[in-house]
């Protein structure tokens, strides 16, 4: 049974920069893996760390953020290469969820596909959590997928998320590949219908 | 042409769309250069990229491997065709651009929407609007060029033409058409990765790996090469890499302080013999 979410609750960390591209979120030299495991250690490694591996100023660095599991970005987070490892890095790092302006396409239905919720927030909402955080790093952050809502302080914003992906992630039905492979003989069924080498072949 | 497009519809401009792209340049293209534009929609923040299925498209696929054979040809054509945009489909948006105002256009920065022509300056802070600054400022520091710069005559030190989206035989064969009798620029290291083990294959046939070769290109095996610099192709420190691939983020060719600069195939084989950007049009001596 794959996990429903509802609400997501955590403090939350402040990366700014508009469109932050996916060889920034994962250096495309850390791919070489076969499975997903301890590739949070690489998240955004060239911005956190020189070449001889000493941490930089960034967010992630920063002591403050400590433990923080919602990642607070701009907008048109997540461009350029469709990698699922740029996401997979972000969850196993720890985040639970990101909040945005606006995200890539293909990086939001990669994010989406492995339950990790994009949301997203006017800019104006957006703007404030960001300054609310960056004052109080200890601010708790509540993410309501299910009335649609972000919560913070005293505030409370309006959220918006392609409402497919949302039913999905509250319904816990946010694995497709998964789903499809549990469809068993209606694929074998298509399959013949194709043209091109088929499955049992 | 994508990079022009890119550069005035922003890399965010897609994002909630897809793109189809028509009218008569785009009917007048082979099947790998409408891939080009399609596979970069991506970089201009589309889901997909588009082209209605024609004669070119069934000219392209017919006798390919897995492709259907006889009657199932012909009902995989009909499917096709209904597939067509409708004329008086209604799209969100449509945007025109007039393709002989698109002058060879190259990557200033560190996304692909940072672009200009090749005779271009790289912009004034000023100019861009305000939500493009932040980005410009930090591209500018990272490229280490200064606003307001011409592009042509910048040095490189890597030259490659490489990458599923520009790396096909009909790119190869073009660049080997103009190439013959040049050679590349002493200093400058210049790779040649062929989109595919077909593309290779063809291509060593039809002698075209020898023109790279007596060009001073190294022919290589096919494969992503330095477009994401998974294997040792790399750039090192600040190397600054003229490419036919088609992101330019930063560290992306491996050198977390690499430098790319995004061109055409053609675009990327002149600045490799002379040993910097450079217009194809003038150093091949094109439509002059």
């Amino acid at each position: 049974m794959l996990e429903k979410f509802t609400v997501i609750r955590g403090r939350a960390v402040p990366l700014r920069g508009e469109d932050i591209d996916t060889d920034r979120i994962l250096p495309a030299r850390f791919m070489k893996v076969l499975t997903f495991e301890g590739l949070g250690q690489y998240l955004f490694y060239d911005e956190r760390f020189d070449e001889k591996g000493n941490p930089k100023p960034h967010p992630l660095n920063d002591p403050r953020y400590r433990g923080a599991t919602i990642l607070l970005v701009e907008s048109g987070f997540g461009s350029g290469s469709s990698r699922e490892h740029a996401p997979q890095a972000i969850k196993r790092a720890g985040f639970k969820a990101i909040i945005g302006e606006s995200f890539a396409e293909i990086f939001f239905g990669n994010a989406t596909a492995i339950g990790l919720p994009c949301v997203s927030l006017a800019p104006e909402d957006l703007g404030v959590l960001f300054r609310s955080v960056e004052e109080n790093p200890e601010l708790e952050v509540e993410i309501d997928l299910v009335n649609k809502e972000v919560r913070f302080g005293d505030r409370t914003a309006p959220l918006s998320i392609r409402e497919e992906a949302r039913e999905a992630l509250v319904e816990g039905l946010w694995d497709p590949i998964g789903e499809l492979l549990e469809a068993g003989a209606l694929l074998d069924e298509f399959d013949r219908k194709l043209p091109y080498p088929r499955r049992a072949e | 042409m994508i990079l022009h497009i890119i550069r005035h519809l922003g890399v965010k401009g897609g994002l909630g769309y897809a793109y189809e792209y028509g009218g008569s340049t785009v009917e007048a293209m082979d099947m790998e250069s409408r891939m080009t534009l399609c596979n970069m929609s991506i970089e201009g923040g589309a889901r997909i990229g588009y082209v209605n299925p024609d004669e070119t498209t069934f000219a392209y696929l017919e006798g390919r491997p897995y492709a259907p054979k006889g009657a199932e040809w012909e009902a995989a054509k009909k499917r096709w065709l209904a597939w067509r945009s409708d004329p008086d489909a209604h799209y969100d948006d449509v945007v025109t651009f007039r393709a002989e105002e698109i002058a060879p256009t190259v990557t200033w920065g560190i996304t692909p929407g940072q672009a200009i022509p090749i005779d271009g300056r790289i912009p004034l802070l000023e100019e861009l609007p305000p939500e493009e600054r932040p980005v410009a400022e930090e591209a500018l520091a990272y490229m280490g060029f200064r606003p307001g710069q011409p592009i042509k005559g910048v040095p490189i030190q890597v030259a490659f033409i490489g990458s599923c989206t520009n790396a096909r035989l009909s790119d190869l064969r073009e660049v080997a058409r103009y190439l013959r009798g040049h050679r590349v620029k002493r200093g400058v290291r210049a790779l040649v990765v062929p989109g595919s083990e077909w593309v290779a294959r063809k291509a060593e046939e039809e002698g075209i790996a020898e023109v790279f070769r007596e060009a001073g290109f190294e022919w290589r095996m096919p494969g992503c090469s330095m477009c994401l610099a998974m294997n040792p192709d790399r750039l090192e420190g600040d190397e600054l890499c003229a490419s036919s691939s088609n992101r330019n983020y930063k560290g992306r060719m491996g050198s977390p302080r690499g430098r790319t600069v995004l061109m055409s195939p053609l675009m990327v084989a002149a600045a490799a013999v002379t040993g910097e950007i450079a217009d194809a049009r003038e150093v091949f001596g094109i439509g002059r």
